[in-house]
């Protein structure tokens, strides 16, 4: 269904050739999952795929690329007509105003007969279980309902293949799994070709037919998911798996499991098992009287309710941030965490109740705050004003009249990894560089409190562990604040966690005692390996590690 | 006060999918009854006029069942009109003191109020592709049918990013203007991507579109187009 044949690309403004020689072919039915670390030209060959070369990206391509019965180098306009593509960010994919718009946007383009482009919008809509979308705006979507309009946008055009760039990066633990789900009764039950790049192979692994690793424009590995070996992992360049991690950190007690396949690791994980007995962890709250200077950021009966919707986002918060707290937001999409967080730095004003934020309002004073909160946004582009990478945190810290801006520019690029790309234009970044540049820019005041939203979002395992090490060393003078559907960053960082559904706070409280209840399962969050592993292994653990981390000092002992 | 105003702005022009009388109306009627009230607004010279033009906003809110879109629509654009106000008297070669002069600033001020309040109000009401097949049935081009859908998309996503960096860069001390970089940038690159998507979704590929959209109900039209026909007559007598 889909034949790559020696495919060669380098973009006009390059010299240098992105792919080189990629060859492969995949079966009808087959679902098949492109892996590699970034710059390996995953999205390179996607946009080929989609016939978006030579028309949006320029540059020299060479070799034959087949989708369906379509000549795609050839005639790259009418691949949609046998292929679907789904890219990351599902906000810009929607181009009309309401679902039933959308979902038949794709037919209409066809010039298909109306009583057709109905049966078609239905039958997406009853394929991606959206069925009650239907009569919806799409300005009152959650972004996981976002994907799922999309995807039947594109499954009314009935296509053959489905390719996928990082459709999960924006979804919960629970809607990526439906995603996939579905995607694969897709390929079983109509036979539709599926093409997935994705970045957390765990989220994938379990659902894929094929393996195919790129690295530096080349294939380095293809293959089925159960002949890639745990050792192997490790030696290719492709995201890295925690559980390979831990496997690797306790080879001693898990003989020949560089031999076994990636497909048996959470087996190999069950073999780790021991008796019950007392781990050495406790809930930590430490009771101390409370000051009301220490409040930092105090919320008082807080409602908020978006334009246009029936129903509010943000229902009766009552919180406390107190001076030596980090404390993670967790909730599914569209639970509000980001909501709560933009009332924080004052982008959103709440409909009823008080927020303060150092003693002030935010919405009403933002300027008394400055310098104190710093703020790093979903998409980081948002905050950038200077050409390079130096001068955007030089502007910054000279704004905000940081003593030696020059010097603590340089310090700041140095603690973020960023030195090597100390001259480069901002806009050439990578999004994962991008990010770091955006808390670069965040830290270099030293500010007091850094507030952040998801600030894990696209970056692979290797990346998130170095970002997460990054902050865990500004966590030494800054509080952080962190809205995340990802639980990694919020049980390194945290000392405590709010819980959110559907707008209001179901539990707060210490992180390793929320983390071990079963409110987590609840809300569709995905719970942390060391957690997963440790229920496994210890009967009746009420608390116990948080991070693979302490969970190696748990086995150790 | 601007990131209130721009707030306010975004919500008005975020498109609603509620049933009324203004939205459903057939887009044919919509559009006519639009002209004529722009025609007469322009007409109106005295404060008498205008406060009868004022009228039509008013209504049409009462007629979505909804005077909270009244209210946000007034929100939208109480900065920009109190400025208008303010500059016009202030800059009169009357003088402000003469009461010629504040006379002539609230009527043009009301004029253009009850012009933007009606726009917006309709604006919030009107499913842009019903509007875009009406144009494509007029023979107009395909690019520019489609454009007007995107408007309606795009502006609330461009809104809602100008106050996430507007935000941002106050914390940092930045001056207001500033803003419009980033938000020049990351609207470039939306509007990037979503031409990709029309491209893979098989936008512009036959000349030909088939919409499903109903143009609307002529019945709320004429109730729409009576309206400005009424306020018309009522000026034309007085």
């Amino acid at each position: 269904m889909i034949r790559v044949e020696n495919l060669w690309f380098r973009y006009s403004e390059d010299r240098k050739w992105i792919l080189r020689g990629v060859s492969f072919r995949v079966d009808k039915g087959e679902f098949v999952v492109i892996v590699g670390p970034n710059g390996s030209g995953k999205s390179t060959l996607i946009r080929i795929l989609a016939g978006l070369v030579p028309k949006f990206y320029h540059g020299e391509v060479k070799g034959n690329v087949i989708v369906g019965n379509i000549n795609v180098l050839r005639k790259p306009e009418e691949v949609f007509k046998v292929a679907g593509f789904l890219f990351e960010d599902p906000e810009v994919q929607l181009v009309t105003t309401t679902v039933r718009d959308e979902v038949s946007f794709g037919p209409s383009n066809l010039g298909l007969d109306k009583d057709e482009i109905e049966k078609r919008v239905r039958w997406a809509l009853e394929v991606v279980r959206g069925e009650i979308l239907e009569e919806r705006s799409n300005f009152e979507l959650s972004l996981g309902e976002m994907q799922k309009v999309v995807l039947a946008s594109i499954l009314s055009l009935k296509p053959k293949v489905l390719v996928l760039d990082e459709p999960s990066v924006f979804l919960e633990a629970r809607t990526v799994s439906e995603l996939y789900t579905m995607l694969k009764d897709l390929a079983v039950n109509e036979h539709v070709t599926v093409l997935a790049v994705e970045h957390d192979l765990d989220k994938v692994m379990k659902y894929a037919d094929k393996l195919i690793v790129l690295d530096e424009g080349k294939i380095i590995w293809k293959g089925k998911p159960k002949d890639l070996t745990v050792g192997m992992m490790q030696t290719l360049p492709m995201p890295q798996l925690e559980l390979v991690d831990l496997v690797k950190r306790l080879r001693n007690t898990s003989e020949n499991a560089l031999n076994e396949s990636i497909v048996k690791l959470h087996e190999i994980a069950g073999r780790i098992s021991l008796k019950a007995r007392n781990l050495g962890f406790s809930n930590e709250k430490k009771i101390r009287d409370e000051n009301p200077s220490d409040t930092i950021v105090e919320m008082k009966d807080v409602w908020f309710r978006y334009p246009r919707t029936p129903t509010y986002t943000i229902r009766n918060i009552n919180l406390k941030i107190n001076l030596g707290d980090s404390v993670g937001i967790l909730g599914p999409n569209g639970s509000g965490k980001s909501t709560l967080i933009k009332m924080m730095v004052g982008i959103l004003k709440p409909t009823r109740g008080l927020i303060r934020v150092f003693g002030v309002e935010p919405f009403k004073s933002r300027s008394r705050i400055a310098g104190k909160v710093s703020y790093v946004p979903q998409n980081p582009a948002l905050t950038f004003t200077s050409p390079t990478v130096f001068s955007e945190v030089y502007n910054v810290a000279r704004r905000l009249n940081v003593p030696n801006a020059s010097e603590s520019a340089e310090k700041v690029l140095k603690t973020m990894d960023l030195v090597k790309y100390r001259d480069c234009k901002v806009l050439k970044l990578s999004y994962g560089l991008r990010r770091r540049l955006s808390i670069a820019t965040a830290v270099v005041s030293k500010p007091k409190l850094l507030i952040l939203d998801e600030p894990t979002t696209y970056l692979d395992y290797r990346s998130k562990r170095k970002l997460i090490k990054t902050l865990e060393r500004i966590k030494r003078n800054t509080i952080l604040i962190i809205a995340s559907q990802d639980l990694d960053p919020v049980v390194k960082l945290c000392n405590k966690v709010a819980l959110l559904a559907n707008g209001s706070i179901v539990a707060y409280g210490e992180t390793r005692k929320l983390v071990y209840s079963e409110n987590i399962k609840d809300l569709g969050i995905e719970e942390p390996l060391a957690v997963k592993l440790s229920k496994k292994c210890f009967k009746n653990i009420k608390y116990g590690p948080l991070t693979i981390e302490e969970f190696e000092k748990v086995m150790a002992k | 006060m601007i990131l209130w105003t721009i707030d306010k702005i975004k919500t008005v022009l975020t498109f609603s999918k509620e049933k009324n009388v203004v939205s459903n109306a057939h887009i044919v009627f919509k559009v006519i009854s639009t002209i004529i009230f722009f025609a007469i607004a322009i007409t109106a010279s005295d404060l008498t006029d205008a406060l009868i033009l004022l009228s039509y906003p008013i209504i049409l809110a009462g007629l979505t069942r909804k005077f909270r879109v009244l209210f946000e629509s007034l929100q939208a654009i109480i900065l920009p009109v109190s400025l208008l106000f303010l500059l016009t008297w202030l800059l009169s070669p009357e003088g402000p003191l003469s009461m010629y002069t504040v006379i002539r600033a609230a009527t043009i001020s009301l004029r253009i109020s009850a012009l933007a309040l009606t726009l917006l109000i309709i604006f919030s009401f009107t499913n842009p592709v019903s509007l875009s097949a009406f144009l494509e049935k007029c023979r107009l081009p395909l690019a520019l049918t489609q454009s007007i859908i995107l408007t309606w998309r795009l502006i609330p996503l461009v809104l809602k990013d100008f106050l996430e960096a507007l935000a941002s860069l106050k914390l940092k001390k930045y001056p207001t203007w500033k803003t419009l970089i980033p938000l020049t940038v990351v609207s470039l690159e939306k509007a990037f991507r979503i031409s990709e998507t029309l491209y893979i979704k098989g936008f512009g590929w036959s000349k030909k579109r088939t919409y499903i959209t109903h143009l609307g109900d002529v019945k709320d039209g004429i109730i729409m187009l009576g309206l400005v026909m009424l306020i018309s007559l009522t000026l034309f007598i007085l």
